[in-house]
């Protein structure tokens, strides 16, 4: 059965967006918020890494999740029991699977192995009656699509009934394997093996009461073709011992299907509600820390991109404070080129934008007073690596590397964050490549968030009057203090180049005005 | 004309496994590689003794007809199915040496007996739905017609399934208790699993053993005992078994055995060939003993496959030989295209003198006796004038034995020896070939062999794309400069405005 709280009627979805999963990372900080949601569990923290670098792309999606994080939030303590009973039967059938499997080398026996399985199956269902008991008394609480339909789809799938008629099965194994009695039928296969063995009953034949006994039935036995064996001291005994064992395994074997579903159930729910305990406990921390939060707005026209009160919540968990907000009201912008003084906060920006819509397109609630964004296809991030300058194929080649691979999964619907890339080289070239590959991208379509410094770059770009190109600037007072804060402005004209042809050429000419 | 081999209209020669020598070229062409591999997988049938030999040109497309037909996946499915049952057939027989009990080892050969018809009669069957256009297989399909309307086999076949029908239907039923076991004739039909089964709402029936606990070919005592009470029971069917017996040994028919195993070259390449295409490549069927030399989008076997695992692209070619062309002398730099190319065009040269399909988009080939290869030993640790002496006796081996219709590949020869003499040596051996009018290929690092002589053509290899350390080439036609490959670091990741536009997915 699925699970489907992660995904609507599924437990994967293919149409997942693209991101440089290990690069966005690191570049974004993810791991300080990671963290903060898993609250030192550790399974926690690999879900929501994974969830978190998986963005998804269907807007009833993300809103489905939206409504169970809500309910997760709301019931806060029922769900984390509930987690933890799912922890807890994982936890029990991987302690039994060990220990079978260490007591037990490759020649198992088909009694041994029936034996093993009758244990999980049995921890395995007893675990489902309880998670089930436990549903039964939280259900009324829940409110959103996915948690309700999650346990009504529980209750038609295994029904008390069918829970019962198991219980009843494991049973009758359970009584075989202590010396019950088993009935088959068989025909003459080839070379007169036994051929197409089919067990008839557990237990006394259920029509034939015991009828005769003793010798008088060995009497009639002859009569009606029947020829009794006596066991004591004969060597059919171990034959028919390890008919016996065959046939329980083989109804053992009958139910790894039903084991292996079971354990799938779990290992999903445990999955699935890990990342809602994550979602759920950030919100708590979040605002135990008065960060501020709410739930993004899709825009259906894929142009509206605006925020209010915009902060990178890394840092603001880092600091535990609320860090510089920013604001911006732009409609069908393309691109974003941000230069500024250094230490303005320009890294940040990009930060603050990567995490808001990774998590907003994960379902979660975001880092701001408002937030209003498309969905991308792909998020992808390449900030400069100023540490790592030893590998042996060059800064250039390693940068480029990475861009390479972005360039082989970005289509045109998705967001790249450039932060000072292209400048591993000389500001000549790298303008030269910055602006092929800008251009490339910008022309295709692909939204680019860029911060730079190259200057030659930003002057090309800016003397282009693109229409959906949009630069901005880390703000500097008059006084040279930094407030940190991004407001759109022309880039800045403090060309040493041209300064310097000015002094030697043409000084006090009119070619001072610049566009 | 009346059936003889489905490998060659005029039969098969079959040699003596210990005569059968690997072709010397197989190492060079990375041939071993693939067909070893195919080897193993058919180690009940010794492949080797259909690839290591060489058909008649006239058998060429005799055997590219059966190949077509099996193109057709219910055909090879049967095909397979056949070779299958056969084999099972042959384990029945065999299993009545294994026996000690008559009447075991007396049903053993009925059962034997019995999957043979059945094989003999779908084969047949199968062969009558239209799939086939081949002479080979149409002409086995009238032998198989008149082998089974045959008053001999008739006879076999009744008497078998008349008693396969007697023994089938004696079943039993077994109560285990503690202490006894109760046997009564007859089958019960409850049945437990089916009914768990279908509380777990599965359809399949899966409710038989998956496995007989008595898995040895003996009768365990449980069974002997079992048999004991049937031979009571049914002493009429155990007299008649006995009889049958007595009746009928030998009942393969021989040319079947040679089909089975002769089929077996076929669906082994159909294995290769299909593995192939699912990855997305392409083969075709060669004009093998046209008067031109002309390959149109060839690939590798070997490094496709591996490429294809890695999801790295695979760069077609195609190569040609103008009409007063000998040797086509390839040129450019380092690792990876050059070497395969030659590969790929000696490996397409050998599958269709074997009368197979090759990897290429369509393909013309001359006649040619066999294919003579000159690569660098990479385990030899000698270096210098040791190396060069290893070289030339191989060579010299080469030139002997080589004739007119040989076609040549000398992949980086006298790498050890100083550029002039390199060239100086080279010229002599392009000469030698030539003046012999063989048709080769010849990868060097030196140019200037390229120059000046109208029977060789020029090929460079050209950066196409370079995937961080493993580089793609693709050959083209061209003159050969000389010049070293000055490539920025944004061409090798095609991150020029051009590639990028193209490259984004929309």
């Amino acid at each position: 059965m699925n699970v489907s709280l992660l995904f609507m009627d599924n437990e994967a979805e293919l149409r997942n967006a693209t991101v440089n999963r290990s690069e966005i990372s690191a570049d974004l900080n993810l791991d300080i918020i990671l963290k903060f949601m898993a609250r030192s569990d550790d399974f926690i923290y690999r879900t929501v890494r994974t969830v978190m670098t998986t963005p998804v792309t269907d807007k009833e999606l993300i809103l489905y999740r939206q409504e169970i994080i809500a309910d997760f939030v709301k019931n806060h303590d029922s769900m984390l029991q509930l987690y933890e009973l799912a922890a807890r039967i994982i936890a029990e059938n991987e302690n039994h699977k060990e220990a079978t499997k260490r007591v037990n080398s490759s020649n198992l026996s088909s009694y041994a192995a029936a034996q093993n399985i009758l244990g999980q199956l049995s921890i395995l269902v007893n675990g489902f009656e309880q998670t089930k008991k436990y549903l039964d008394s939280i259900h009324y609480n829940f409110q959103s699509r996915g948690m309700v339909s999650f346990y009504e789809k529980l209750c038609e799938d295994y029904s008390d009934d069918f829970v019962r008629e198991i219980k009843e099965s494991i049973k009758n194994l359970k009584h075989l394997s202590h010396g019950g009695e088993i009935t088959l039928s068989s025909s003459v296969g080839n070379g007169f093996k036994m051929g197409n063995i089919v067990i008839n009953h557990l237990g006394v034949d259920p029509n034939k009461k015991r009828k005769l006994a003793g010798k008088v039935s060995l009497l009639i036995n002859r009569f009606v073709h029947r020829k009794v064996i006596m066991l004591e001291n004969s060597k059919i005994y171990e034959d028919a011992r390890e008919l016996e064992a065959e046939g329980m395994a083989h109804i053992a074997r009958l139910y790894s299907g039903f084991i292996q579903e079971l354990s799938i159930f779990f290992d999903n729910l445990h999955y699935q509600l890990a990342f809602y305990l994550g979602a759920s406990n950030l919100k708590k921390r979040m605002a135990q820390l008065h960060l501020p939060h709410c739930w993004p707005k899709i825009s259906d026209d894929e142009k509206t991109f605006s925020f209010r009160g915009l902060y990178d919540l890394s840092l603001g968990i880092y600091n535990r404070e609320t860090p510089v907000c920013n604001d911006l009201d732009t409609e069908d912008i393309k691109l974003f080129v941000i230069t500024g003084a250094n230490q303005g906060g320009k890294s940040t920006y990009l930060r603050s934008i990567g995490i808001a819509q990774l998590m907003m397109q994960c379902g979660l609630f975001v880092p701001a007073s408002t937030y209003c964004s498309r969905i991308y296809d792909g998020i992808f991030s390449h900030f400069t690596r100023r540490e790592d300058t030893a590998l042996n194929s060059g800064k250039l080649d390693e940068e480029l590397s990475r861009m390479n691979r972005i360039l082989n999964q970005i289509t045109t619907n998705s967001l790249l964050l450039l932060n000072e890339s292209f400048a591993s080289t000389t500001e000549k070239e790298g303008t030269g490549i910055a602006l092929d590959v800008v251009n490339a991208l910008y022309e295709n379509g692909t939204k680019i968030l860029m911060v730079t410094h190259l200057y030659e770059f930003t002057k090309t770009m800016y003397e282009r009057k693109l229409q959906q190109a949009k630069f901005l600037s880390a703000e500097r007072l008059p006084d040279g203090t930094r407030t940190y804060k991004i407001l759109e402005k022309e880039p800045e004209h403090t060309s040493y180049g041209l300064d310097l042809y000015e002094q030697i050429i043409s000084p006090g000419s009119e070619a001072l005005t610049l566009p | 004309m009346a059936f003889q081999s489905i490998l060659g209209r005029n039969g098969f020669f079959r040699q003596d496994p210990s005569d059968l020598v690997m072709p010397r070229f197989f190492q060079d062409l990375n041939l071993d590689q693939i067909l070893n591999d195919l080897f193993s997988r058919y180690k009940l049938y010794d492949l080797r003794q259909f690839y290591y030999v060489k058909p008649d040109i006239d058998d060429v497309e005799y055997r590219q007809q059966v190949l077509k037909d099996l193109e057709n996946e219910e055909l090879h499915k049967a095909m397979v199915d056949f070779s299958i049952n056969m084999r099972k057939s042959r384990e029945y027989l065999a299993n009545i040496n294994q026996s000690e009990i008559p009447e075991q080892k007396r049903k053993w050969k009925l059962d034997a007996a019995f999957y043979y018809i059945n094989t003999v009669l779908e084969l047949y069957r199968v062969l009558g739905e239209g799939y086939i256009n081949s002479e080979g297989l149409l002409s086995f399909r009238d032998w198989l017609g008149d082998y089974l309307k045959g008053a001999v086999f008739e006879g076999f076949r009744k008497d078998t399934e008349n008693l396969i029908y007697e023994f089938s239907n004696m079943s039993y039923n077994i109560q285990i208790k503690r202490d006894h076991i109760i046997v009564n004739q007859g089958s019960n039909d409850e049945d437990y699993c089916g009914n768990l089964l279908a509380l777990f709402k599965k359809t399949q029936k899966e409710s038989y053993y998956q496995k007989n606990p008595f898995w040895e070919i003996t009768l365990s005592n449980l069974e002997a005992a079992v048999l004991d009470m049937l031979k009571k029971l049914h002493p009429q069917a155990f007299s008649r078994l006995k009889s049958f017996d007595e009746k009928y040994d030998g009942f393969i028919n021989s040319v079947i055995i040679d089909f089975e195993q002769e089929i077996q070259f076929y669906l082994s390449f159909c294995d290769i060939k299909k593995e192939m295409e699912e990855m997305g490549f392409h083969f075709c069927y060669p004009k093998v003993g046209a008067d031109r030399f002309e390959l149109k989008d060839i690939y590798d076997l070997v490094l496709a496959r591996k490429n294809a695992s890695q999801r790295k692209p695979v760069i077609l070619n195609d190569c040609h030989f103008d009409k007063h062309e000998r040797f086509l002398v390839i040129t450019g730099p380092n690792q990876g295209g050059k070497t395969t190319f030659a590969r790929a065009i000696g490996g397409i040269i050998y599958l269709g003198m074997m009368g197979l399909a090759v990897p290429a988009s369509s393909a013309s080939i001359p006649v040619f006796d066999s294919v003579y290869t000159h690569f660098a030993t990479e385990e030899s640790m000698e270096t210098g004038a040791g190396k060069l002496k290893e070289e030339l006796i191989r060579l010299k081996k080469m030139m002997d034995s080589s004739t007119r219709n040989s076609f040549i590949i000398i992949n980086e020869i006298f790498t050890s020896a100083t550029s002039y003499d390199a060239y100086i040596m080279g010229k002599r051996v392009l000469d030698f070939f030539m003046d012999k009018d063989c048709i080769g290929l010849y990868v060097t690092h030196i140019y200037e062999l390229t120059k000046n002589d109208s029977r060789i053509g020029s090929l460079v290899a050209t950066l196409l794309s370079e995937e961080s350390q493993i580089r793609t080439f693709r050959i083209e036609r061209r003159e050969a400069s000389g010049k070293g490959y000055a490539n920025t670091i944004v061409e090798k990741y095609h991150m020029t405005y051009e590639e990028i536009k193209e490259r984004i997915r929309r």
